[in-house]
């Protein structure tokens, strides 16, 4: 296959080429209330060629026989711009990398895969249940005409479910992602025969609460929560794509402009990080798709926005190297500007301290219904299990808590962060066509002081 | 690709019934920002749809490398005798179809992406916008099914406009728009000038403030919410507890102004002419005036619910194909005109629900946002969210205009063909802090 590419490479005339080879093996299984509804097994493999001259040209197929014939026609693609676009200028690597499976996929079979799901649903009795389990093992080949030259197995396993429970016209549900790089030791990581029990204990209990009561409470937010709030306020914001407007159409632009590097974004305790290189996460990745090394960037750093999110593309219009976030999440998708995992840095209080300060309060431990503005500054969590806290006890649950606010109201907000980290697992979706990539999202315990909830 | 000679195979490895869609693509993009192009893309793909089943035990897939099908079809036949049955599944459609004639308009593949782009740019700059986004899609499928029962041959294609223009205060507005018609592209320049039109309008946009408000959505705007609610038309969604419409066929529970279809029969981007088990497709009323006539079923689910097929096969999650909502008799004008206190709103994005069962949600207008007291736009808002009921929004129509657009958009839109919609008591919140 290397010997096709670099052939095919070799041929392009250009001021900068790539070709990407991607062959993906996944299996799909969906359980609906009990019954399997679905399986699926696929393999599939293909080519994408990315050219560089006055503008950009991006050609790919799955049909070996026209590869020539695609690379041709991305030459004469990239000749669609009037101002000349510039990659940044970066170092050539050559390596191979992979990620370990403890239990490797290809040694689960089907039978034992549909088996654990249906017992899980046989652990359950809500109304609606919902469930899905995917696996894909990924091999990449990555060469551009900079002699970089990149190449890649990754494995990784990700749980879905979606539950629904009513309670006397009532109705509450959830859903929930767990994902690693790696195989099936997910379920030693997450024991899902215990977890999917304790949500549905919770929805029953959360079905038959009061609503959440209106006013102006501190507000303490789980791992859950906390790592939605940095995905969605933070690292899609600090998306250097987005800044220079490139997403203006589709997933939208962001309320930080190149300048405001620097700029108080929130409390100097807040340390937001995107890092793909954290072990075994979802979208862990030892090079981006563009052969850049990996590394832990810091978005906002002690309460100030810090670093953009780049890849070469973005780079080279601020002047800048890129920062190796550039991923596509199939073999005929562009690179674009992603994160990995993004996460609230721990702080140094326990969670108890957290709560021991609260007279009154709401935790919200989990969220259900969210979105955010397409600058990213005015969004909304409504929380799935909350509580009402009063004088640092949980007191009794608490259904929907509506937390609506911008950006830096939140982050200015808080006043302590816990030691605890966890993660959880998500698709990210951004590009045209849309790409959703592998993403984790996390953080520890988080308090903030009063803010209006309804 | 031999189907025939595919479906021998199959029925030679044991396989009861099979569904094989071979689909043969060529897609072209244009992305652009700040009034230049950013990338020009090519796809070229062909792939092979596979559903089999053994008595009630199925399995699906897609292969892309056609040239090991036969190869890959064996293994799969393997993999479907070790599955347990999905007690959900009741065949593959068996009675003998006739299908309409194909429709596809050639001319749309001589439409070059790049003088569109041009054309749109120019025309939003034209008219006030400082800088443009957006993307142009052409695209053009050859597809072909066989099933035990039935065997037939589509070729569609299509051009998508989306830009999204903007003012010196960030202001934008949007038109996203789909075609199967090269006449329809004639005047480019025009969709272009539009968005710069609504991004001039906004001015300097003020912070929304909160409450109730009658409200007349774009097309686009109720596109995403029409978009998101034929999802839960689906007899999957109803069967799975996930849907708003449950329990509600025959019942009067919408207002007598919303008329929902989905009509792959309308020569548009949704065209099609049969489903994933050929299946001829149809023109389905979802809601007629108020009130719900049928979900979207294949065989299988009709077969669950006791009804017929609407060719909307997803043979396992049926889906809609092009929704059109009817039109009215009044102009969109005429609705502005009818709201004293109020709001129109272009575009919506990121639609979440909290609850699937009963319709509560929240989505956030952009691309337009208008205050209007006595039928006149008095300012442009930023920061506000619907906060919302979709029952209670279908409900609330207050009606519908005369003109209608053929919309689809990134964020959720299907290929649909609206009115301008009034719906009166929605709930606007926005951010405390």
């Amino acid at each position: 296959m290397e010997d096709i590419m670099e052939r095919v490479l070799n041929k392009i005339n250009a001021r900068f080429a790539e070709v990407r080879y991607m062959r993906i093996k996944m299996n799909l299984i969906t359980v609906k209330n009990g019954v399997v509804n679905a399986v699926s097994t696929t393999e599939e493999d293909g080519f994408a060629v990315r050219v560089v001259n006055e503008g950009i040209g991006f050609a790919a197929t799955n049909n070996l026989s026209k590869l020539d014939e695609i690379a041709e026609r991305a030459i004469k693609l990239a000749r669609n711009r009037k101002n000349k676009v510039e990659f940044s200028q970066e170092k050539s690597y050559e390596d191979s990398w992979s990620v370990e499976e403890k239990k490797k996929i290809e040694n689960m079979d089907m039978e034992e895969k549909i088996n654990y799901l249906l017992d899980v649903d046989k652990h359950l009795s809500a109304q609606m249940k919902l469930q899905m389990l995917r696996d894909k093992e990924i091999e990449k080949i990555y060469m551009n005409s900079e002699g970089t030259k990149i190449r890649a197995k990754i494995p990784r396993v990700e749980y879905f479910y979606m539950m629904g429970v009513m309670d006397n016209g009532n109705f509450e549900q959830s859903y929930r992602q767990y994902g690693i790089s790696g195989g099936y030791e997910i379920f030693d990581r997450w024991d899902i025969l215990s977890l999917l029990p304790e949500e549905e204990k919770a929805l029953k209990e959360i079905v038959k609460a009061n609503k959440s009561p209106e006013g102006t409470y501190d507000l303490i937010v789980g791992p859950e929560v906390a790592g939605i709030i940095a995905h969605e306020s933070c690292g899609h914001p600090s998306e250097a794509d987005r800044i220079l407007g490139r997403e203006a159409a589709q997933a939208g632009e962001s309320f930080i402009t190149p300048s405001k590097i620097g700029d108080k974004i929130g409390s100097e305790i807040v340390n937001v990080v995107d890092d793909p290189t954290v072990p075994n996460s979802f979208g862990y990745y030892k090079y981006d798709e563009e052969g850049i090394p990996a590394r832990r960037r810091y978005l906002y750093k002690e309460g100030k926005i810090n670093e953009f999110l780049h890849n070469r593309e973005s780079a080279g219009k601020l002047g800048t190297k890129s920062n190796g976030a550039a991923r596509s999440s199939w073999w005929n998708r562009e690179p674009i500007v992603r994160m990995s995992t993004t996460f609230f840095e721990p702080g140094d209080y326990s969670k108890e301290e957290l709560f021991e300060d609260v007279k009154e309060g709401i935790y919200m431990k989990s969220f259900t219904e969210w979105n955010i503005d397409d600058i990213r500054y005015n969004q909304k969590y409504v929380g799935r299990e909350a509580y009402l806290i009063k004088n640092g006890e949980i007191v009794e649950p608490v259904r929907r808590p509506v937390l609506e606010i911008t950006t830096p109201g939140f982050y200015d907000r808080i006043d302590a962060i816990a030691k605890d980290l966890e993660f959880f697992a998500g698709t990210c979706g951004k590009g045209d066509p849309m790409q959703g990539v592998d993403v984790w999202m996390g953080g520890p315990h988080i308090r903030l002081r009063g803010i209006k909830l309804r | 690709m031999d189907l025939e000679k595919l479906m021998d195979k199959a029925q030679n490895l044991g396989i009861d019934e099979a569904s094989f869609i071979l689909e043969v693509r060529e897609k072209r993009q244009v992305r652009f920002s700040n009034n230049d192009i950013d990338i020009s893309k090519l796809w070229v793909e062909r792939s092979l749809d596979v559903f089999i089943s053994k008595g009630k035990k199925v399995f699906m897939t897609t292969i892309k490398n056609l040239d090991k099908a036969e190869e890959l079809l064996e293994k799969y036949a393997r993999i479907l005798q070790n599955l347990p049955e999905n007690k959900d599944f009741y065949g593959l459609n068996p009675k003998k179809q006739s299908y309409r004639e194909k429709k596809i308009d050639y001319e749309i593949l001589d439409v070059e992406l790049e003088d569109l782009t041009k054309d749109v740019i120019d025309g939003a700059i034209e008219k006030g916008a400082i800088r443009a986004a957006g993307v142009i899609y052409r695209d053009h499928v050859k597809r072909k099914i066989l099933t035990n029962y039935n065997s037939a041959e589509d070729e569609v294609a299509n051009v998508d406009i989306v830009i999204r223009a903007f003012n010196e205060y960030r202001n934008a507005g949007q038109e996203a728009i789909t075609t199967a018609e090269a006449k329809e592209l004639e005047d480019a320049r025009s969709i272009g000038e539009r968005t710069g039109v609504i991004a001039s309008l906004g001015g300097e946009p003020k912070d929304g403030k909160e409450g109730k408000y009658k409200i007349l959505f774009h097309p686009l705007a109720f596109g995403s919410l029409i978009s998101y609610s034929m999802h839960m038309a689906s007899a999957f969604a109803v069967d799975a507890g996930m849907s708003f419409f449950a329990g509600k066929i025959g019942e009067k529970a919408y207002s007598e102004k919303l008329t929902i279809y989905d009509d792959p029969t309308l020569f548009s981007t949704g065209y099609r002419v049969f489903d994933e088990e050929a299946t001829a497709t149809q023109r389905t009323p979802i809601v007629e005036k108020g009130i719900v006539r049928n979900y979207l079923h294949s065989y299988s689910t009709a077969q669950k619910f006791n009804t017929k097929t609407t060719g909307n096969a997803g043979i396992i999650n049926p889906n809609a194909w092009q929704p059109v909502v009817e039109g009215g008799n009044k102009s969109y004008q005429d609705l502005l005109s009818e709201i004293d206190k109020g709001l129109f709103i272009v575009n919506l994005w990121y639609t979440r629900f909290q609850d699937y069962r009963n319709g509560d949600f929240s989505t956030i207008p952009r691309d337009g946002i208008f205050y209007i007291e006595n039928g006149e736009i008095k300012e442009s808002w930023i920061g506000i969210r619907v906060t919302e009921n979709m029952q209670h929004i279908f409900s609330s129509v207050v009606d519908v205009s005369k003109e209608r657009e053929k919309v689809k958009w990134w964020d959720e839109v299907l290929p649909s063909y609206l009115p301008y919609v009034l719906v009166d008591g929605v709930n606007i919140t926005r951010s405390k802090l």
